[in-house]
This record gives structure tokens, sequence and C-alpha cells, in this order.
């Protein structure tokens, strides 16, 4: 397979090839970013990354959320679940299944399934009436 | 109607695992990117608090991605690919020589990747599955008034 030049490589089962996007705090973005997936858009020079830290405003993570899920290089974004609480409303009004929204853990602020949007749209499904 | 009811018992069934497997997967997620966060803090110790930050990051270079992944849309699937000679290129903004620390949480990082596609893979996995469900109760409610009009109609 050849390295990432001009033309994304051949992909093993012919879906297109994407980056994954992280929206986090400087740990988790430096993480993942030592994982190998940041990128810096060859004509834009945008990253696929947002660092957030006390004096980010609400609206710019919004603004970058959204136009990540408007790339159509990007597959998946990664997002801390307390800063996914901050725009909540956006991210629960993302339903295409492309890109993927996966809330993660941060340091300070551990995994709470309760909050989750994908897992709060799974549950809730049976009433009463349909175990009769 | 016997046929509707086992259907909708086997996919809730399959529902139900899946949503076990999705938890557990988080969980793992959870104790391994705390693994990355705990080496990213004792590598920061041994290089210093301003050797191991944003400013560090490389904007001269260009940056691709080495980690890239293939995603479909129906059917759902995602899959990883690696470019083996870049994976380090992040690592050398630190510095050639990084501590034992840093590579470590580079691995735990990676891992947390690997877990991060298991976990959107079973979340869609899931949403499919509820809205299969979903359909097939529809249906059944719908045979169910049939049923009662039809009673009701007999009676009259």
């Amino acid at each position: 397979m050849t390295s990432g030049g001009a033309t994304p490589a051949p992909t093993i089962f012919g879906g297109k090839s994407k980056i994954m996007a992280v929206i986090g705090d400087e740990d988790t973005v430096t993480g993942f970013l030592l994982g190998g997936i940041g990128e810096l858009h060859a004509k834009t020079r945008k990253p696929n990354f947002l660092i957030v830290d006390k004096n980010t405003k609400a609206s710019d993570i919004d603004d970058t959320f959204k136009s990540f899920l408007n790339r159509d290089d990007i597959g998946i974004i990664l997002i801390s679940q307390y800063i996914a609480e901050m725009i909540r409303g956006t991210v629960e009004g993302h339903d295409k299944n492309v890109p993927a929204v996966l809330e993660i853990p941060s340091k300070e602020h551990p995994y709470d399934p309760s909050k989750d949007s994908i897992l709060r749209r799974a549950r809730g499904m049976f009433s009463i009436e349909d175990f009769k | 109607m016997d046929s509707l009811c086992e259907q909708i018992d086997k996919l809730t069934v399959d529902y139900l695992e899946e949503f076990g497997h999705l938890l557990a997967c988080k969980t793992l997620l959870d104790d391994t990117i705390k693994q990355g966060y705990f080496n990213i803090s004792r590598a920061r110790i041994i290089m210093g608090v301003n050797n191991l930050s944003r400013l560090q990051y490389s904007e001269k270079d260009p940056m691709i991605a080495s980690t890239t992944i293939s995603i479909t849309s129906s059917p759902f699937n995602i899959e990883k690919t690696m470019d083996k000679e870049h994976s380090d290129d992040a690592l050398k903004w630190f510095g050639l020589l990084s501590p034992l620390a840093l590579k470590q949480s580079q691995k735990s990082f990676q891992q947390t990747i690997d877990l991060s596609l298991e976990a959107c893979r079973r979340q869609e996995n899931i949403l499919q599955l509820k809205s299969q469900i979903e359909q097939l109760l529809k249906a059944k409610k719908i045979f169910l008034t049939k049923e009662n009009f039809n009673e009701n109609k007999k009676d009259e």
C-alpha cells in the first residue's frame, strides 16, 4: 500500500479513506496526535483537531464541530463528553452515521453513559404496550 | 404473527447483547485512555512542563495523518489503516529521544483508537437493531389493531 501522498491509498473494502478528528483538552489532543491522527488540510491548512481550554467559547466549539461535520474527509469525530455537553444541541442534532461521533472520557471528567447522546437515542425503545 | 414475535424476540436479545458489549468496550476505553493520560503526565515530569505541550506541534511539515480510516455508510463498517513509515512523526515533535513513558502513552492512545472504532461499529449496530425492532413493533401493533377490529365486527 502506498504511503500518504496526493492521492488517497487504496482502501481495504472500497470504503472512502478518511481521517479522525478530535476535540478535547490539551492532553487528549496531544495523546491522539501521538497516535497518528493529526492532519493539516493540504489546501486550507485547517487542522482536524481543536484544543479546548478554560478560555474557549462554546460558540467556537460549536462552529468547529459543525465544520468537521461538513468536511467530507473526516470519518469520525472524537469529542470529550464534558465538551459534548457544552454543545449538546448540535451533537444531538447530528443523526447521520457518517461522520460517526464518539464521546470519550477526559482526564478530569470520567465517562457517564447517562449523558451520551448515542446511548440516549438507543434507549427508550419499549413501552408496556409492546409486551402484550 | 408468531414469526413476527419470534423475530422481535431475537432482535431484542441481539440488541441487549450488543448494548452490553458496547458498555464493556467503553469501560475498557476509559481504562486505556486513563493509562495514556497517566503516561503523558509522567513524560511531562521527565521532560519538563514546557516541553510536552501544544507548542511542540509541528506546523511546518505537511502534517498528514498516518492513521486513517475507511468508512462505509451501508453496510456500516470502519477499518483502520496505519502508515508505519510515518507513525512516529508526532512522537518526534517532542524530541528525538523520547522517554519510555511517552512511547507508552502513544501505545495506549493507539489502543484507544482501536477501541473507539469498535465502539463506533457497535453504536451503529445498536441504532440499526433499534430501528428494525421498532418497525416490527409497529407492524405487530397494526396486526393487533386489525385483529381487534375484525373480532369486534364478528361480535356485532
